[in-house]
């Protein structure tokens, strides 16, 4: 494989992991919980657990779907108030809502020109500003994230059901690099830029 | 209720309805729609069932490069831009990867995004709802046709149904699972939906479909995908002309971000005959060892081709990663002047400033 190739490739990955590290670290969680928490998306990423088999099949990535979910699992069970449990879950709902709305409305391509991105980054950002407006902070952003992608994942799971469709889900199946995982980061990344932003122009406000 | 939440309660309701707005609803084309591309001169440079937005680059089969200027109906305006300069492919070196095509190795993974896509001439349906659609007899004939090269090929027939804006996060996953097979190359077949004509083709004297490139600009691998593009045009333009209808450089992911030498390929238009397309992935699967570089004589230039897209790609990556750094810096510290000790402290070297604000 050539030079260019190998570093874009290296290069690419430790942006990716290094960035998702940083903004797990953002969370409740310790500089080595966040490490681990990369490597076993990493890791599990080889590993689908089936769920059931047969014309409409069901299964979960180790590292895509149960990593994350745990993690999700993990800030709700820390969080202070039950009422920041309830709108992260509600957050949740609404991003589900939203993404499968859009998703079937309008049947986009990635190309399609009513929207100014593709449709991994678009679900990914809305996850990102309901998260954000629910509480205001990575936690419930991130929760929207994973959670809405989950929600989505399940909607489409039930109608395949029920129509006997002859399809398989993965949950969380691309692993680390799954749109969980990705919206999940993202929305939080987001919410970063946007909580920082809303305390500077606060601040410049003050000075005023 | 504060206003910075006011503000993006708004911008989400004009995301959502800008994304349900009647036109979007109406920009799939399954009715026998589709868009035709013309220069400033009125001239049909190609046809596309494939959405378009200004900035969107094609290469026409003849190698001249345009820009979409602004789509109106169905009625794209593009512009040239130049014509662009394909890769020398040698045709010694062709000759040798024809005559030692037992000798070519590597490992190729091919899927479906759109598995209910058919060819409505020969089943007389353009997508079926059980997800067996024609396309992956059009895919299965690619994997049989290179693994008789000697290739070591992994083709997916999983499902990702229904056809809607979720299909790629679904087909991710099987993307993935094929990545973990470690392939030289990740090609995901499909079909366009336009008039015949565009696709119809007589290549070697024996009726076919041609084969359309897409390369999508939203990720970091693009100038790799595109290099690997031109090169798999540069090879077919030399074994088969005619084959090639264009590269579309466009708008999107395709999770192409997955890799370098991922692509997709269309065969045909759902107008067009199945078997007609089968003949198109017959005649690709000779393309594609010498455009990815899995035999031995054409191994050193392609890695030499598409390599130096990557190092084109990385450079942007780091630039962009660079400046999404640089802006966050200034956002939160209102200045870049720490910007050492910021990567210090992100990469564990130094103290950390504490983070309170994640406890609110």
């Amino acid at each position: 494989m050539p030079v260019g190739t190998v570093l874009l490739l290296v290069i690419a990955a430790l942006i990716y992991f290094g960035v998702g590290q940083r903004l797990l670290d953002r969370m409740r969680l310790t500089d080595t919980q966040a490490l681990i928490a990369i490597a076993l998306m990493i890791g599990g990423s080889f590993i689908t657990l089936p769920l059931r088999t047969g014309r409409t099949s069901v299964g979960i990535n180790l590292g895509g779907g149960l990593v994350p979910l745990g993690l999700v699992a993990y800030l709700l069970i820390r969080a202070d108030t039950a009422r920041e449990r309830v709108r992260a879950l509600l957050a949740a709902l609404v991003t589900g809502g939203v993404i499968y709305g859009v998703s079937q409305f309008t049947d986009f391509d990635p190309s399609s020109p009513y929207l100014f991105i593709d449709p991994l980054w678009l679900f990914s950002i809305v996850a990102g500003i309901v998260g954000y407006l629910s509480g205001r902070s990575r936690r419930a952003s991130f929760i929207a994230g994973v959670l809405g992608l989950f929600v989505v994942d399940l909607i489409h799971f039930t109608q395949a059901l029920l129509a006997n469709m002859p399809t398989r889900v993965v949950l969380g199946g691309a692993g680390v690099f799954d749109a969980l995982i990705v919206s999940g980061l993202i929305a939080v990344g987001l919410a970063e830029f946007v909580g920082e932003t809303r305390e500077r122009l606060e601040e410049g406000g003050e000075g005023l | 209720m504060k206003r910075s939440v006011r503000s993006a309660l708004a911008l989400l309701c004009l995301l959502v309805l800008f994304s349900l707005s009647p036109s979007a609803l109406a920009e799939e084309r399954r009715d026998g729609g589709y868009f035709t591309l013309r220069d400033d001169a009125g001239h049909v440079i190609t046809m596309t069932a494939r959405e378009l937005d200004p900035g969107d680059r094609y290469i026409a089969a003849d190698n001249r490069l345009f820009e979409v200027v602004q789509t109106e109906g169905d009625e794209v305006l593009v512009r040239f831009v130049e014509t662009v300069q394909l890769p020398d492919i040698s045709e010694g070196l062709l000759g040798a990867q024809v005559a030692k095509a037992e000798e070519a190795a590597g490992v190729v993974g091919i899927y479906h995004t759109h598995n209910d896509e058919s060819y409505v001439p020969t089943s007389g349906i353009e997508s079926r709802d059980d997800g067996r659609g024609d396309v992956l007899e059009v895919g299965k004939t690619l994997a049989d046709a290179l693994e008789a090269q000697g290739i070591t090929v992994h083709w997916s027939d999983n499902s990702h149904i229904p056809h809607d804006g979720q299909a790629y996060v679904r087909s991710r996953r099987t993307a993935v699972e094929l990545l973990q097979k470690n392939p030289d190359t990740l090609i995901d077949v499909h079909r366009d939906a336009t008039p015949p004509e565009v696709y119809e083709a007589e290549v070697e004297g024996v009726p076919t479909t041609k084969v359309r490139l897409v390369v999508g600009r939203q990720n970091q691998n693009r100038e790799a995908n595109l290099e690997y593009a031109k090169r798999l045009k540069a090879v077919a333009d030399k074994l088969y002309p005619g084959l090639v209808e264009g590269i579309f450089d466009a708008k999107g992911n395709y999770n192409q971000d997955l890799g370098p030498k991922t692509i997709l390929l269309e065969f045909g238009a759902h107008t067009n005959r199945l078997d007609h397309a089968k003949q198109a992935a017959e005649f690709f699967a000779k393309v594609v060892p010498a455009a990815a570089g899995l035999t031995p004589s054409t191994k050193e230039a392609a890695q030499e081709q598409i390599g130096s897209g990557a190092s084109r790609s990385l450079v942007w990556t780091l630039l962009i990663a660079g400046g999404v750094g640089a802006a966050f810096l200034l956002i939160k510290q209102g200045r870049i002047g720490t910007l050492g000790g910021f990567f210090r402290r992100e990469a564990g070297l130094g103290e950390r400033d504490r983070d309170t604000d994640d406890e609110q």
